[in-house]
């Protein structure tokens, strides 16, 4: 690139060597060749790129496909039902084993909250909402048996109220009536 | 400049006819493989969950036949007679009546469950009724006292009322 001439004013043949100035131009023929080919390049590298991703993604996606129906077809439908069935079953007799209300156990309890000289001639027991209504017909021998009786009621922690009936005095013994609003908690 | 024409026109072709479908083909099949992904996630977290059920339905079905009995798909009122009329004699109290009704209750209607109502009448002495009211409450076929009614009678003896129900599918 670099031409070297030699000096003729030195005068003793020797010279020296200085580099000749060349023109620079900017070359736009070989601006729009080399433009040309890159712009060519870069379609085409952008075609293969896409090609090839689309394939790729192709691949995955019948790989995917494929995965889904092998867990479709591994599926036992008559199982699932039979498990939907048995499921719903349980919850429903859960349900009701949750609910379930022994009145024995309202017998044993009522058998520990009788006073002296008082007799229960009838008893109603109801389960409505969270309590349960009981009704009791009673006979004392006196006032204080049912005082007693009444009292017994009162510091049980079992009852929420209680209200005392008529009472009626038939000379050989009093009958009386209770009505109680008790915990059904006490019958589970 | 006739290169660079022609490349430039090759080039606006290439984008208009190759480059841009292929990248919405591959936009669209990205979309697809992400959603095909998603199902097949939750198809594993189900199979998964599936098999998780299938073991603790193999522990339960051995309860199942218990279930059927407790509550069974059909009224089987001549299983309750049977069954109530056992439970009497179990307890030595006289069953004095026994009337059944069939009812589909509107309360539990959504469950898909249906009630038998019984109305029983029983009379013994207290540790008869004791007896009969702890078998109804232990009875594999779930009976459902709601309301009882217990009087002393002349004879010493109780005459106890009972309105229970039972259930079926």
């Amino acid at each position: 690139m670099v031409n070297f001439i030699q000096d003729a004013k030195s005068g003793d043949g020797k010279g020296f060597l200085v580099p000749k100035e060349s023109k620079r131009g900017f070359n736009l023929s070989l601006f729009f060749r080399i433009f040309s080919i890159a712009v060519l390049i870069i379609a085409a590298a952008s075609f293969l790129f896409l090609f090839l991703s689309i394939k790729s993604l192709n691949n995955k996606i019948s790989s995917v496909k494929a995965q889904i129906d092998d867990y479709e077809t591994a599926r036992d439908i008559n199982l699932e039902t039979s498990i939907l069935n048995l499921d719903q079953k349980i919850k429903l007799f859960s349900n009701l084993i949750n609910n379930h209300l022994y009145f024995k156990k309202f017998v044993d309890w009522l058998k520990t909250e009788v006073a002296a000289n008082v007799k229960f001639s009838n008893v109603k027991i109801e389960a409505s909402g969270t309590d349960l209504k009981v009704s009791i017909e009673a006979a004392s021998k006196s006032y204080a048996d049912i005082s007693r009786q009444l009292a017994i009621f009162s510091n049980s922690n079992v009852v929420k109220s209680y209200s005392l009936g008529q009472m009626s005095n038939s000379g050989n013994e009093i009958k009386f009536s209770v009505n109680l609003n008790i915990s059904k908690e006490i019958l589970k | 400049m006739k290169l660079f024409i022609i490349s430039i026109l090759i080039a606006a072709l290439s984008f208009f006819f190759l480059i841009k479908p292929y990248w919405e083909e591959k936009i669209n099949l990205t979309n697809e493989l992400i959603e095909l992904n998603d199902v097949l996630s939750k198809k594993i977290a189900l199979q998964n969950k599936l098999s998780e059920l299938i073991l603790r339905y193999n522990e339960a079905k051995q309860y199942e036949k218990n279930i059927n009995l407790a509550v069974p798909n059909s009224p089987e009122e001549e299983n309750l007679i049977a069954q109530i009329d056992a439970i009497a004699a179990n307890s030595a109290v006289v069953l004095k009546s026994l009337n059944i009704a069939k009812k589909e209750t509107d309360k539990v209607k959504s469950s898909g469950i249906k009630e038998v109502n019984l109305e029983i009448k029983i009379e013994g002495n207290l540790s008869g009724i004791e007896k009969f009211l702890e078998l109804i409450g232990n009875s594999l076929r779930i009976l459902e006292v709601s309301s009882m009614n217990i009087s002393y009678g002349e004879n010493g003896l109780f005459d106890v009322s009972i309105i229970s129900k039972s259930f079926f599918e």
